[in-house]
């Protein structure tokens, strides 16, 4: 694979990325581990993601306030970072996922013209 | 944002827990435990790429804020230039004088000597009630070497001398100085070439041997290698003139006490007790202490073992030294001690203009702090942290700070350049003034501090309004800003205090110059001619030869076009004494040489002369005759004194005809009685003796000439006579009579020009203040005054309400700056001539001037106000 593609591949999964986190926290707070296991289940294991990008995808959320984060124990007692969404985060989470399917609507319509024109 | 550093600091735990989780998960799947760890890693990625992605993330949030404020910080200074560039020049101004005397001090009081461990070397000496200067003898040097035990080692030396180096190219004058052989040992210093003296060297009578300085071996002798045990032949030494060149001293070696040495000859002194009779050579005395013993024990050791020698002397000599007192220092004090109260008395004025430049833009930023309270407040509401608010005033504070910093930098460079070119001689060290990196470290560091510092006063005045009504337009809060008003007046006042103490000093300064400038010199300078000359002796071994030179050299000299008339002397006025001496006067009781009390009282300098002296310098005879052609040796002895001398030895004004003796049995008979001079410019007429023969020598001459017009144009004739004559003897010294005069006052001058140049940006600054102040009040008050002159106030009353306010500040800052003045001035005594601490004329002087300041400072927005229209101002409300 060139380096371009993979650049591109990169900045696409940052901006998915950070979608699929808020989405999954939509759900209630979680530590970073639940959050890659729940974002590999969801996607029927399609979406495969080094867990260490998560760090920085999580970081970039708390800088930007759409999630927060706070200390607390964990299912086995141990000590965990837990993230949640705040309500910036949510409502960015609703803006984007608009975004999100405006865009899948568009490419489909072009990808597949005689599908639309069928249902028309 | 402590969460961010709290969120960094866990973020190994957090990628620790992360994968220790997902090892737990590999192991449920049925994985052995370190297949697990291994998968669990390899599916998280590279930890390191991890972390320092994430930190990077935050980095960026730092850089990205600070840039923000700063471009903000940008366009709010942008958007108000005239506040910006005032705020600009006045910390320029602060901190710019700031950083240059800071490099001069560095420079003049912190520079290192070029010895080893100079912390250990003691400068010693004696003090005698009887005797205004400290002096060691001879005697008491050897003394000290055979019986002190706290001291490592115990050199002496003497400050240079003047000689004729000869023989290989022009005749040069070169200074020499003299040590023991022990001198070098006790400063630490290695030749660069060959030796210090050794014991054959340093005795009465011993191998003449010489070491040469780094500046003279390269400019005189071509950095020859081989120098060592060549001859070099010197005129003027008592011991003959042929020299072996022993060694060459290193490169930035520095002579104690004198500026420039080119040469270092033994002192060979005599080692031998003390007998009536025999000379007494005067010497200065350095030592090394021993590691762990401190000044005090030295001190005390010393006085012990001379109070013992004292002890032992013959009873004329003993009855001197009663009460002696021995005193220590370190050799860094001593040289630098004189200049130690000129420069200290500067940098506290330095000190003084920053605090009023600081001042003053705190004052600025608080009166814009309130103008832009509404926008400060928005902000707020529309949810930016009270931190980060504080942060974006603090920024600009600071940028402010930095960029006057920076041009302050410029400036202290021009300013250090300047005083390294007409700065004093007098002040060690001066040419290495240069404003270093450290320096410029301390300036912006101060800058930005100073930024910080009075970037507080707006934040204070910013929140002391609550957000809610200072969104409201129009009425000002009257508490956050009677706070405000209430600190920038305090401000200015203190700003015209001290603007009033430096102008204090700078009047009694430039008084105390004008005085010494003034003084009745008692003969005329203008359009006269100095130079000197030195004869070698062994070309002029007689009296009679060294005067017939001289005068023929005079004759000749007269014979140049555009000379009026000409003459010599042993010392110019002005210019010190040669040689002094208790003084017997036939019929009157003989000077008892062991009562030093009397024979202080009957103390006369002694002064040497060729005909031709006193009327080329216009010294009027006020009895008798002058000396002249007629007195020379083999004529009967003759001398003039001076009106000083008459009064003191004849009150009743008979001193014409009187016999006298001084410093031998020969009697003089007194001829004619002249005009008062002095020996320098701030001490008052001593007595004098004048004569045209003195045994012993006449070698050396301070030509005058008077000439018509610019006497610069005879030198060239002048050097062509002398070495028609004799093309051995150097002619040196050659300055104008005026040049002379005021380079005894460069010190002074320098002083208060220096302090003229604080007053005055003191001034300036002060005056800035106090505009803002009134403007600003002005300002604010444009309701209350429109309400005023609609009830049928008329300009006038409004004008002499902002004239009084002005007038009050003024006032408040005069009583505080003359109280601190009174205290202050004491410290600046030894620097004064002519003029109390206290002087009237010079405080009165800088109160009514900072009160014309003040009042034409208030002028502006006095005019301002009284073309309010009060229809318009209340509309405003």
């Amino acid at each position: 694979m060139s380096t371009k593609e993979e650049r591109e591949r990169i900045e696409l999964l940052q901006g998915t990325l950070d979608l699929l986190i808020l989405r999954t926290l939509l759900f209630g707070p979680a530590h970073g581990h639940a959050i890659a296991k729940a974002i590999e289940a969801n996607s029927d294991d399609v979406l495969q993601v080094e867990q260490g990008s998560l760090y920085p995808a999580l970081h970039r959320l708390i800088k930007r306030r759409w999630i927060s984060f706070e200390e607390g124990p964990s299912e086995n007692n141990r000590r965990a970072k837990f993230y949640r969404l705040t309500p910036g985060g949510r409502k960015q989470l609703s803006v984007e996922t608009n975004k999100w399917d405006t865009l899948a609507r568009a490419i489909a319509r072009i990808l597949r013209p005689a599908k639309q024109e069928s249902r028309s | 944002m402590t969460g961010r550093k709290r969120l960094l600091d866990n973020l190994d735990a957090d990628i620790r827990d992360h994968i220790a989780r997902e090892t737990q998960d590999n192991i449920a799947r049925g994985m052995s435990p370190q297949e697990a760890r291994f998968a669990a890693l390899r599916k998280f990625g590279n930890i390191t790429q991890t972390k320092e992605a994430t930190r990077s993330i935050w980095i960026s949030v730092c850089l990205d804020q600070l840039f923000q404020d700063l471009r903000f910080a940008i366009r709010t200074l942008r958007k108000s230039p005239g506040f910006t560039a005032v705020a600009i020049l006045t910390l320029a101004l602060g901190i710019g004088a700031n950083s240059a005397i800071f490099s001069i001090v560095n420079a003049v009081l912190f520079h290192p000597l070029p010895y080893k461990d100079a912390s250990s070397i003691v400068w010693i000496t004696d003090h005698l009630p009887r005797n205004p200067q400290p002096i060691v003898f001879d005697a008491e040097y050897f003394n000290f070497t055979r019986r002190v035990h706290t001291l490592d080692d115990i050199a002496a030396y003497s400050p240079a001398g003047e000689l004729t180096l000869i023989g290989a190219g022009d005749p040069v004058r070169v200074s020499a100085g003299r040590v023991t052989r022990t001198f070098f040992n006790v400063l630490g210093v290695n030749m660069s070439l060959g030796r210090a003296f050794n014991a054959d060297e340093d005795r009465p009578n011993g191998t003449r041997a010489a070491i040469l300085s780094d500046s003279l071996w390269r400019n005189r002798f071509g950095s020859d290698p081989n120098i060592v045990g060549k001859p070099i032949a010197l005129d003027g030494a008592m011991e003959g003139n042929g020299f072996t060149i022993v060694g060459v001293l290193p490169r930035g070696f520095e002579f104690p006490d004198t500026s420039r040495t080119d040469l270092i000859l033994p002192f060979e002194l005599n080692d031998r007790p003390i007998q009536p009779g025999h000379t007494i050579r005067f010497v200065r005395l350095i030592g090394r202490l021993r590691p762990g013993v401190s000044i005090a024990a030295t001190a005390s050791e010393l006085d012990a073992v001379n109070t013992a020698l004292h002890a032992s002397v013959p009873g004329g000599y003993a009855r001197m030294m009663v009460g002696s007192r021995i005193e220590v220092m370190t050799l860094h004090d001593h040289l630098v001690g004189s200049s130690r109260r000129p420069l200290l008395l500067i940098f506290g004025s330095v000190i003084l203009v920053l605090l009023i430049a600081c001042a003053n833009v705190a004052s600025l930023q608080l009166a814009r702090a309130v103008v832009r309270r509404r926008e400060i407040a928005i902000r707020g509401v529309l949810g930016a942290g009270r931190w980060r608010v504080v942060r974006q005033l603090l920024t600009e504070s600071a940028l402010l700070g930095v960029i006057g910093g920076a041009a302050g930098i410029a400036l202290a460079i021009c300013f250090a350049n300047l005083a390294r070119r007409v700065g004093p001689a007098s002040l060690p060290h001066l040419a290495n003034a240069h404003v270093e990196w450290r320096v410029a470290l301390f300036t912006l560091a101060v800058s930005f501090g100073a930024g910080i510092l009075f970037g507080c006063a707006p934040v204070f005045a910013a929140f002391r309004a609550a957000p809610a009504t200072s969104l409201k337009s129009g009425a000002p809060q009257a508490g956050a800003d009677r706070f405000s008003r209430n600190l920038q007046q305090l401000l200015t006042v203190a700003e015209l205090a001290i603007a009033l103490i430096l102008f204090v000093g700078a009047g009694l300064l430039t008084r105390t110059f004008v005085k010494l400038n003034s003084v009745p010199l008692g003969f005329d300078p203008q359009n006269t001619l100095t130079a000197e000359i030195s004869m070698p002796m062994r070309e002029y071994p007689t009296d009679r030869q060294q005067h017939a030179f001289a005068e023929e050299l005079l004759d000749r000299v007269r014979a140049i076009p555009g000379v009026t008339s000409a003459g010599s002397g042993s010392v110019l006025p002005t210019q010190g004494i040669l040689m002094s001496s208790a003084v017997n006067i036939e019929g009157q009781p003989e000077v008892d040489p062991t009562d030093p009390m009397h024979s202080a009282s009957m103390n006369a300098n002694v002064f040497l002369m060729t005909q031709g002296y006193f009327p080329t310098l216009r010294i009027p005879l006020l009895q008798g005759r002058f000396l002249d052609r007629r007195d020379a040796p083999g004529a009967p002895l003759c001398v003039n004194v001076n009106e000083a001398f008459a009064h003191h030895f004849f009150p009743n004004g008979d001193a014409l005809g009187q016999r006298l003796s001084f410093a031998g049995q020969k009697w003089w008979t007194i001829v004619g009685v002249v005009g008062n001079t002095r020996e320098a410019i701030a001490t008052e007429p001593a007595p004098a003796i004048f004569t045209t023969d003195q045994q012993g020598s006449e070698l050396h001459h301070a030509l005058v000439i008077r000439t018509q017009g610019d006497p610069l144009r005879i030198v060239a004739p002048l050097r062509s006579v002398l070495a028609q004559m004799d093309s051995d003897i150097p002619l040196y010294g050659v300055q104008t009579m005026e040049e002379m005069l005021a380079s005894n006052v460069a010190p002074q001058k320098f002083n208060a020009l220096l302090l003229i140049l604080f007053a005055g940006v003191a001034l300036i600054l002060a005056a800035i203040g106090t505009y803002g102040v009134i403007a600003y009040t002005v300002g604010q008050r444009t309701p209350e005054i429109g309400i005023r002159m609609a009830l049928g106030a008329m300009r006038s009353d409004v004008q002499r309400m902002i004239l009084r306010q002005g007038a009050w500040m003024a006032i408040a800052g005069i009583i505080l700056g003359v109280s601190a003045s009174l205290a202050l001035t004491r410290l600046m005594r030894t620097l004064l001539y002519g003029v109390t601490s206290t002087d009237a004329f010079s405080f009165s002087l800088a109160a009514f001037a900072l009160l014309i300041v003040a009042l034409l400072a208030c002028a502006i927005p006095a005019r301002r106000a009284t073309r309010v229209d009060p229809l318009a101002a209340l509309r405003h409300e």
